[in-house]
């Protein structure tokens, strides 16, 4: 009896989560600051963004460092945007890097000088 | 009244300008350091180095004691440093700081030339003095098949022509001078030349290229005497960089079928390597035109490379070997394949082996910072057996290419000079039906190239070579090639020099075999002599943030001896002499870049080439040049680069023929050739590790009615397969895929 009670509370959250989501536009773009420094971080940024489910397009501007994500609402948030790209070693807004990630990057990435691609 | 406290307000609001536009320029932040380089494990400060900003494109100069100091205007910010004989080093900087060390010792090179890697398309450069464009490896993918010869597809400067009708090899065409004219080099090493002149492109699989440097006009005299309509500089991956594992497929409608396949490996801090295989083969015969000949040879074509490169505190050294074969047939259909004496089907066959041995080692100086040598070295062996009908060619060349080359400055980075010398052994053996001729050249030379940088802003680079040719006595050849930057976003540049070029009467021009012209060949030979002098204005500008630009150039080449290939004397000869009779080109190029989105970049070109020398004792536009072509390539890419759209479409003017006038009436073919588009294009979808393209080329279906004069007779004396003007073989369709695993980066 008490799964009954659960499975029909779970419909209930499902179906007004659903409404409510609809009233919410499918797609939304968020920008951020991130601490890449040169080409190859833009490359390791959009291409793992643009390869994740419920990313439209990422596409980081060099010149600002600024991330732009455009992503489908239903599938992911921006603090999981966030989070995807501190955990590639970058600060992403206010999450901080992942200091794991951050060791394991190219010297270059690491502010530690020699870019080959500026 | 009113009037007068408008006008003082103006003016107030004038002056409050101008002070807020003083105080921006005086928030500049000062940034300061040394530029080191390790020596012996101890840091060497570097002087006279110039480091630039990446925001505020401001330039400061190390002292003597390697210390600088440069204002930015924003941070974080990027410095580059560029230093003779170092790669050039960005550095990020984050905080102001007065004690940043810059160490540029890790971007040592060999060449001196950087190559800008990674997914640039199609680039001019702003800085370099000579008129150099470079083909990136987005520009090469965006047409798929097949080697060197498509590679241009997408650029201006180098238009492609099928030779004949029979052989299906291409052959590059710059200024609208013919490809013999245009030097080829692969990595600073003689790549088409000799007897490779006319199926050589071939030779170099696509995707083994890194990118292209193409320099319009006379090149540097340290890559030798030749080059007079241009130079063409071919980067191939680097075992250091490149993917460790890369697989390419190809296959389209005419049962062509190839397959690439590479690998680079680093095995420690100095030592990397890296192997190339490419197969390739045509399957069936196929006649699109329905003229009973096969329209591309059948058979294989297989190339490999293994090559390594070593990169140590003050050497580097890179060397490895190359070879290609090839087994191809062409002419009638079925023929090779039913043998009736009665009735002779007429055959072409192609057999190409080609084995070549290169290292090429630098060093730089421990006691001058800015002196390096380089050595390059090539050793080739080439072999040919080729069959036209009842004509055969074949021939062997040797080879050994060396070129030594010293660098350093004159007091500081503002003069530098390259000095060296350089030698050539060519070795030839070849037999014409019953004719055998056998020549060996020796060629040393030695050049002199000094370089003179005002702050990038200004550069003249003005070199001398002087060779002497053990057949033809001295070649002497001064070049003077100047940079000058108007402003930040434009750029002109003046060229001038001296070219020679040794001509090989059969290899040179081997396709005019398939026909049954005779051959009228003047046996005294001298080596052909030009002068080209061209100007370009570059000018960049930018739409929303992106860059655009417009590149307009004109080029003059005068022929003070050239030895003229005329099929205008007779329809069944070929006449091949020496001449100091007028000739010439003048060739206008105007390019548009337009990059109105992000997404979205469209490339036009018009070109014009009035290219005339006396055929057939009249002076005349050369055949097979148009007057007019225009190039137009559209790209879409989505904002997740995941799709990529591409188009290219090509506008031929009308060519001249060679007269046909003396044939028959049904050998007969008009002056002129029609004008026509030729329209390729192509879309690419890209996962993570793999990308597939499908593309179409000669989507309009563009044919060249009856391109084989006599095609019914073969081998009757009008026959004449080499009055090529056109596509021969219609729409292709292929599609293929590119898989790449990448090394990891440290």
């Amino acid at each position: 009896m008490n799964k009954v009670y659960v499975i029909f509370a779970l419909m209930v959250l499902f179906v007004g989560a659903k409404s409510f989501a609809q009233s919410e536009p499918k797609t939304k773009t968020v920008k951020f600051k991130t601490s890449a420094v040169c080409g190859e971080c833009k490359e390791r940024i959009e291409e793992k963004l643009n390869y994740t489910k419920g990313v439209v397009f990422a596409e980081l501007d060099l010149d600002n460092k600024v991330v732009e994500v455009k992503y489908k609402t239903k599938v992911l948030k921006p603090e999981e945007v966030k989070y995807i790209v501190s955990m590639l070693g970058y600060d992403a807004g206010e999450t901080p890097r992942n200091e794991k990630a951050f060791n394991a990057l190219p010297k270059c990435c690491r502010s530690e000088g020699f870019c080959k691609r500026p | 009244m009113h009037k007068k406290i408008i006008k003082n307000v103006l003016f107030l609001m004038l002056i409050l300008k101008t002070f807020s536009g003083f105080s921006q320029e005086r928030d500049e932040i000062e940034l300061s350091g040394t530029i080191v380089t390790t020596i012996d494990n101890k840091d060497e400060p570097v002087p006279w180095v110039k480091i630039k900003s990446g925001s505020a494109e401001h330039v400061a100069i190390s002292d003597e004691n390697g210390k600088f100091n440069i204002h930015v205007h924003k941070l974080p910010d990027t410095l580059f440093v560029k230093a003779v004989g170092f790669e050039l080093v960005a550095f990020a900087v984050s905080e102001p700081s007065s004690d940043i060390t810059i160490n540029l010792t890790s971007g040592l090179m060999l060449t001196g030339v950087t190559v800008v890697g990674g997914n640039i398309g199609h680039h001019i450069d702003l800085k370099d003095p000579f008129n150099m464009e470079k083909i990136g490896q987005g520009e090469l993918r965006k047409a798929a098949c097949c080697n060197l010869s498509e590679s241009f597809e997408t650029n201006a400067s180098v238009d492609v022509n099928l030779t004949d009708a029979v052989s299906g090899a291409k052959k590059i065409q710059m200024l609208g001078l013919d490809g013999v004219y245009t030097q080829l080099q692969w990595e600073n090493i003689p790549l088409v030349r000799g007897l490779s002149t006319s199926f050589g492109l071939s030779f170099t699989p696509g995707t083994w290229v890194e990118s292209i440097q193409i320099t319009k006009g006379t090149g540097s005299v340290v890559s030798g005497y030749e080059s007079i309509a241009g130079l063409i500089n071919i980067e191939m991956k680097k075992p250091s960089e490149s993917e460790r594992l890369y697989v390419n497929l190809y296959g389209n409608k005419f049962t062509r079928g190839e397959i690439n396949v590479h690998g680079a490996q680093k095995i420690n801090d100095k030592w990397s390597t890296m192997t190339f295989l490419h197969a390739s083969n045509q399957f069936n015969e196929t006649d699109v035109n329905k003229d009973g000949f096969k329209d591309m040879p059948v058979g294989f074509l297989g190339a490999g490379m293994h090559r390594w490169d070593f990169r140590g505190k003050n050497m580097e050294s890179r060397f490895g070997i190359k070879g290609t074969m090839s087994d191809k047939v062409g002419g009638q259909i079925g023929y090779q394949k039913s043998d009736d004496p009665a009735n002779p089907i007429w055959g072409a066959s192609f057999k190409t082996q080609h084995l070549e041995a290169f290292g090429k080692v630098g060093f730089f100086s421990k006691n001058r910072k800015f002196a390096s040598v380089g050595f390059v070295n090539q050793l080739k062996y080439h072999n040919m057996d080729n069959v036209y009908g009842n004509t055969t060619y074949s021939g062997t060349q040797k080879k050994w290419y060396s070129n030594m080359i010293y660098n350093d400055i004159i007091g500081n980075t503002n003069h530098s000079y390259k000095t060296g010398v350089s030698f050539i052994l060519d070795d030839y053996n070849q037999t014409y039906n019953d004719s055998n001729f056998v020549k060996t050249e020796v060629v040393p030379g030695a050049f002199f190239e000094y370089t003179y940088n005002r702050l990038d802003n200004f550069i003249l680079v003005a070199g001398v070579r002087g060779d002497y040719h053990n057949l033809y006595g001295p070649l002497f050849a001064p070049r003077v090639h100047a940079k000058w930057n108007v402003n930040k976003k434009s750029a002109l540049r003046l060229s001038v020099g001296r070219g020679y070029r040794v001509p090989n009467p059969y290899a040179d021009f081997s396709s005019l075999m398939a026909s049954n012209r005779t051959w009228i060949v003047d046996p005294n030979i001298k080596p052909e002599d030009g002068i080209s002098s061209g100007v370009t204005f570059t000018q960049k500008f930018l739409i929303k943030d992106e860059v655009s630009s417009i590149s307009v150039d004109y080029f003059y080449t005068h022929f003070l001896n050239q030895f003229i290939t005329d099929m205008d004397v007779h329809p069944n000869e070929v006449h091949m002499y020496n001449t100091n009779a007028t000739s010439y080109s003048h060739s206008v190029q105007v390019e548009l870049a337009l990059k109105p989105w992000k997404v979205f970049e469209f490339r036009t070109a018009f070109k014009y080439y009035d290219v005339k020398a006396e055929f057939g004792g009249e002076l005349q536009q050369k055949a097979f040049v148009p007057k007019y072509r225009v190039l137009l390539n559209a790209g879409y890419k989505t904002r997740n680069k995941k799709w990529e759209f591409d188009m290219t479409a090509n506008w031929v003017g009308k060519k001249r023929l060679p007269s046909t006038a003396a044939n028959p009436v049904e050998y007969q073919r008009g002056d002129e050739s029609v004008d026509y588009w030729v329209l390729h294009s192509q879309i690419t979808y890209k996962l993570k590790l793999v990308s597939f393209y499908l593309g179409g080329e000669n989507l309009l279906n563009v044919i060249q009615k009856d391109a084989i004069i006599g095609a019914d007779d073969p081998f009757g004396s009008y026959f004449d397969a080499t009055q090529i003007w056109a596509p021969i073989n219609g729409i292709n369709i292929y599609a293929g895929l590119h898989f790449d695993i990448k090394q990891k980066k440290k």
